[in-house]
């Protein structure tokens, strides 16, 4: 029984294998976490990483961004933050008697948006155009941005005081909603032992995390991804996931055609994160919620009854059947 | 069709015993002379219910109330005992009270001599149609008892069609294991790897739902199966393998050939076997 890769598949999962590795030395417990942020990374999305302060959200951004060596760049963001601040402005020159573009950290091969919702909508919104096209418009000129131009944006949940919940628009920018959970006992204990010791905190200065991968190699990495394959029927079953959330009693607004393709694409990228070419019903079921969760509204009745957009979506899963 | 048959046959039995019931009635009706109706004059409703009531059709369902000062509260109550629900059980009751009822209680009518000759030639009649209604049930029931519950496909034979259906479908539960597997060397006879390999996947989910070590669904991805697995390390080890093998061939379409069947149905088996406890684990 052959269960060779072909060459070149072999070699990216390889250098994926070996990225996620290298992430796993600073961030512990959050394997999950690690996975959605490196398919986030694959497939040329944006991912949303939500949980309460404290769980190694920054943490994981600022290794992705150690481990592969490109261009980072963060934002910090407050509630006086201007759009200016994120995309650039137009700065006269009294040198040259003429304008002279003053880019903001839009610029950038990885943003690392800290905290977005600290920030009003009209701030959040100066991303949109980014994210959406890849490039920005400044005083009517239009800028490229890097072509591996990818945002991680953090937020603490909305129950807490001083935040502005995303507009949906701007949510259906993220290819996937990553929620941070506790780590476990285990895993907790480990980070506390460690610092007793003497490490630091967070784990980076000291080099734990090497860069192992280059621009170069994460634009390979994304041009493997077409070549994994998607059989017909695992194709209907993702369609027929996706169109179940629109008929759901708990569901105002289901997921859109957007949803359909981002699922595909996030689920072809854990099946190459996994050392596999095709894509099977069960990297669609482990990328359901991170991709479809927000992309849906539920009922007035269905949130005051305490349903998650979680319970909801695997409530649909008990109804639609797996092509064997 | 089975359950149908069996209503139809019940209801063709509780119709037998309502005839008796009408024959017992109309048996009463020979030996009745009929009394003159009293008019209704008054305006009081009651009153003119009671007036109603004393019309010989009810004679005998006043007789089996409570006592004489028995009053109808309502008229809804009256249509409520003749409702249809409850026809056929009151014409069983009248049948057995008829059928039942001593000679000194029966309705003496002296002056019709010939109505007991014929309400006795009835009640025979009536007899024999409820004991044939009561042979034809106590046989149906025996029918239905004795008739193997194990409808399983392992227990019945499948036509091609209905094999083929199965496979077209891909419920593990639609065939037993060993259907699964003369299936799959059905395919590999006709060279048809791929399916072969699916075919032994789905022998084995529905050999392992069938001993209790998954719970086989529609709507369970492979690897929730081998996650939920109840059964020992080394058992779920070997059930991930062999996933991970249909994985790549059937959404994967690696090439499969027949050279590694055997060793595949062998696994497929022994894993099986294992679960129901028949090996070394």
């Amino acid at each position: 029984m052959n269960h060779e890769l072909p060459t070149e598949l072999s070699a990216v999962a390889r250098s994926l294998g070996t990225l996620r590795t290298e992430m796993s030395k600073a961030v512990l417990g959050q394997d999950e976490v690690l996975e959605q942020v490196l398919v986030t990374l694959l497939c040329g999305g944006h991912a949303l990483l939500e949980g309460v302060p404290g769980v190694a959200k920054t943490l994981t951004i600022r290794a992705l961004a150690q481990a592969v060596s490109c261009v980072v760049k963060r934002i910090q963001f407050t509630p006086d933050l201007m759009p200016s601040d994120i995309v650039g402005t137009n700065v006269f020159d009294l040198s040259t008697n003429s304008f002279r573009l003053h880019t903001g950290p839009a610029f950038t091969d990885l943003l690392l948006a800290d905290e977005i919702n600290r920030a009003p909508a009209k701030t959040q919104a100066a991303l949109l155009e980014a994210m959406a096209e890849g490039h920005v418009t400044i005083d009517g000129v239009r800028h490229p941005l890097s072509p591996v131009f990818t945002v991680f944006a953090t937020q603490n949940p909305v129950e807490f005081e001083g935040t502005y919940s995303l507009p949906e628009a701007q949510q259906d920018r993220f290819l996937m909603k990553v929620r941070v959970p506790y780590p476990d006992a285990q895993a907790e204990r480990s980070v506390v032992e460690m610092v007793h010791r003497g490490a630091p905190p967070d784990r980076l200065d000291d080099g734990t995390v090497r860069p192992v991968m280059t621009l170069a190699d994460l634009r390979a990495v994304r041009a493997a991804l077409p070549r994994v394959q998607a059989e017909a029927t695992v194709i209907d079953y993702l369609v027929n996931i996706v169109r179940a959330t629109r008929d759901h009693e708990s569901v105002l607004v289901g997921a859109s055609p957007r949803g359909s393709i981002f699922l595909l694409g996030a689920a072809k990228a854990r099946a190459l994160l996994s050392g596999r070419d095709f894509v099977t019903p069960d990297d669609v079921v482990a990328m359901m919620v991170p991709v479809l969760g927000h992309r849906m509204t539920l009922t007035a009745e269905a949130e005051i009854a305490g349903e998650t957009r979680a319970e909801v979506l695997r409530s649909i899963l008990d109804k639609v059947e797996v092509p064997r | 069709m089975t359950l149908a048959r069996t209503t139809l046959h019940l209801t063709l039995s509780v119709a037998a015993m309502s005839s008796c019931a009408t024959l017992a009635n109309a048996a009463e009706g020979t030996g009745r002379a009929a009394a003159p109706v009293p008019a209704a004059t008054t305006d009081d409703p009651h009153q003119h219910l009671n007036q109603i009531l004393q019309r010989p059709m009810f004679r005998a369902w006043r007789s089996r109330q409570e006592g004489p000062d028995f009053r109808v509260e309502s008229p809804l109550s009256e249509d409520f005992d003749g409702s249809w629900i409850r026809k056929p059980f009151t014409w069983i009751g009248d049948l057995f009270e008829w059928l039942f009822r001593s000679r000194r209680n029966a309705p003496r009518l002296p002056n019709l001599p010939s109505g007991d000759g014929l309400s006795t030639a009835l009640k025979a009649v009536a007899w024999a149609v409820l004991g044939v209604a009561l042979l034809f049930l106590t046989i149906l029931l025996y029918r239905v008892l004795r008739r193997p519950t194990a409808t399983s496909p392992a227990a019945r034979l499948l036509s091609r069609q209905q094999v083929r259906d199965a496979m077209e479908s891909g419920d593990a539960l639609a065939l037993g294991t060993g259907q699964w597997l003369d299936e799959a060397d059905r395919l590999a006879s006709e060279q048809d790897f791929r399916a072969v390999y699916r075919a032994l996947y789905l022998a084995l989910l529905s050999g392992l739902h069938t001993v209790g070590k998954i719970e086989h669904t529609r709507n369970r991805t492979n690897w929730a199966y081998v996650e939920r697995y109840r059964g020992p390390a080394n058992e779920r080890q070997t059930f991930g393998e062999l996933t991970t093998l249909f994985d790549r061939v059937w959404y994967g379409r690696k090439p499969a050939s027949g050279d590694d069947l055997d060793v595949l149905r062998h696994k497929v088996a022994l894993l099986t076997q294992k679960a129901a406890g028949g090996g070394a684990a």
